[in-house]
């Protein structure tokens, strides 16, 4: 992690602020296993109805099932809905988590 | 525009752009849906749908619309059958103007002063037709009441269609109470004494009398303690009972027409300005009388004109016994309701009794037999006076 990164998370942990909303954190709330909200979302890298791939500042976001589909897509957030079986974050890295900044 | 949205499928290379791109613009996408590789269909707002467009212009994507929804899909229902919008909103203007206007004019209660509340309206335009905001209610009624000085409280009122006009009749004091010179009372009609009430003066009556007409009832004097007489202007009610009677004749035959079998057909065009015929009316040797009339909407239901069957049918006049029992029914109400009429409809019903005779009825140039009914009706009624 770069130093200016700890700082940041310092100085939020300092201040008592959420690291997500500082740091722009993807932040993923699930619905069991049928529906799903990400927010703080770069954008997606792939979309079809058994795999989605979205890019966040923490790398690519993985999301595997089936009959999924985007029930909303805004410039921060996105809503999908369908049988999760999996989210998994790939190559969360220094680099990428730059890139989509 | 807003209000509406627009659900849109793409097919193309690299769909995913297409989120991308929505994400850049500030596009909402909802409900996206990738049923095949190369297909993707999602919904957004009418007013965003633009950018969908560009996009699918720039990147060589093919642009279906599948289904619009809200404002922009009446818009373009309006913007295609404009004829039948005019029409629609024309209708509703006339029908919404039709119905703030007045139409019946109800006037209630105002008695002899029927002719005076109209001749107020007539001078004041008010008739069926005049639009209904245009009329100040309350002014009106003011006036109503300053014009009409018997009218003891006036109200009007616009109810849908309608203009309502209630009045009370103001109710004059008679002469004898007015008059302070004194006087005595007398009957006014012959009756029974039932019961007297004394105000002023001394009854010279009780109950159980039986009375004529003109019998002093009341007496304008007064005994004081010391014995002297005064003399008063007498006031009370003498409460008794009073017969009226009636008599109506119904004749013990009926006229009925009997078709004779032959019938003629008339076509006339009608229109709400007028009706014409290219037939005459059928004549016929002995009576005839329109029998049937059926219409028939000729251009649609929409335009005022249809046309009206009529059939004719020449028929005979024959007269035919009626059954007694029923005929001095008829006559026994026909009696009551006279009778009635002649006492006033307030007064309270002692007793009533009928009579039937039978006898030669004349009617035009000649008789025939019918049923007198004379009633006789028993009410209780002031006839102090």
């Amino acid at each position: 992690m770069r130093i200016g990164k700890r700082r940041t998370i310092r100085h939020a942990q300092q201040l008592g602020l959420p690291e997500d909303v500082v740091l722009g954190l993807p932040r993923l709330v699930l619905h069991g296993n049928s529906s799903m909200t990400l927010e703080n979302h770069h954008g997606a890298l792939e979309y079809g109805s058994t795999r989605i791939r979205m890019r966040t500042s923490l790398g690519t976001l993985t999301i595997l099932g089936s009959d999924m589909s985007l029930t909303r897509m805004g410039r921060h957030d996105m809503m999908l809905r369908g049988e999760i079986q999996s989210v998994n974050f790939e190559g969360a890295s220094e680099s990428g988590a730059g890139k989509g900044r | 525009m807003y209000g509406g949205t627009v659900r849109f499928a793409l097919e193309g290379l690299s769909l995913e752009r297409l989120l991308n791109q929505c994400i850049e613009m500030g596009v909402i996408l909802s409900d996206v849906q990738r049923p095949r590789v190369r297909v993707i269909t999602a919904a957004v707002s009418s007013g965003q749908f633009k950018h969908i467009k560009a996009l699918a212009k720039k990147y060589d994507w093919k642009l279906t619309v599948r289904k619009v929804t809200g404002l922009p899909r009446l818009r373009d229902f309006a913007w295609r059958r404009a004829a039948l919008v005019a029409g629609a909103l024309v209708f509703l203007a006339v029908a919404w103007y039709m119905c703030n206007c007045i139409w019946s004019i109800q006037i209630h209660g105002a008695g002899p002063y029927l002719g005076e509340v109209r001749q107020v309206l007539r001078e004041n335009d008010i008739a069926p037709g005049r639009f209904s905001m245009n009329i100040d209610v309350e002014e009106l009624r003011a006036l109503l009441a300053r014009r009409l000085s018997g009218l003891a409280w006036v109200s009007v009122s616009v109810d849908g269609v309608r203009l309502k006009v209630y009045c009370v009749q103001g109710v004059p004091r008679v002469e004898s109470d007015l008059s302070d010179q004194p006087g005595d009372i007398f009957a006014s009609r012959d009756g029974v004494i039932e019961s007297v009430r004394v105000a002023a003066g001394t009854a010279q009556v009780k109950q159980g009398d039986a009375v004529r007409k003109g019998q002093l009832l009341i007496k304008g004097e007064e005994r004081s303690w010391g014995g002297a007489v005064n003399q008063v202007a007498a006031r009370g009610e003498a409460l008794a009972r009073v017969w009226y009677t009636a008599e109506a004749v119904v004749p013990l035959t009926e006229v009925v027409s009997v078709p004779d079998g032959e019938s003629a057909l008339r076509k006339v065009y009608v229109t709400p300005w007028g009706e014409w015929s290219p037939e005459g009316i059928p004549l016929f040797e002995d009576a005839q009388a329109v029998d049937a009339q059926a219409r028939v909407v000729l251009i649609g239901a929409a335009l005022p004109l249809w046309m009206r069957l009529e059939e004719y049918v020449p028929v005979t006049l024959e007269s035919r016994p009626r059954d007694e029992e029923e005929v001095k029914h008829e006559a026994g109400l026909a009696a009551l309701r006279l009778a009635r009429e002649a006492a006033g409809v307030d007064k309270p019903i002692v007793d009533k009794w009928v009579e039937y005779s039978i006898i030669d009825n004349t009617i035009g140039a000649g008789t025939s037999p019918g049923v007198k009914a004379r009633l006789t009706l028993e009410v209780l009624e002031d006839i102090a006076k």
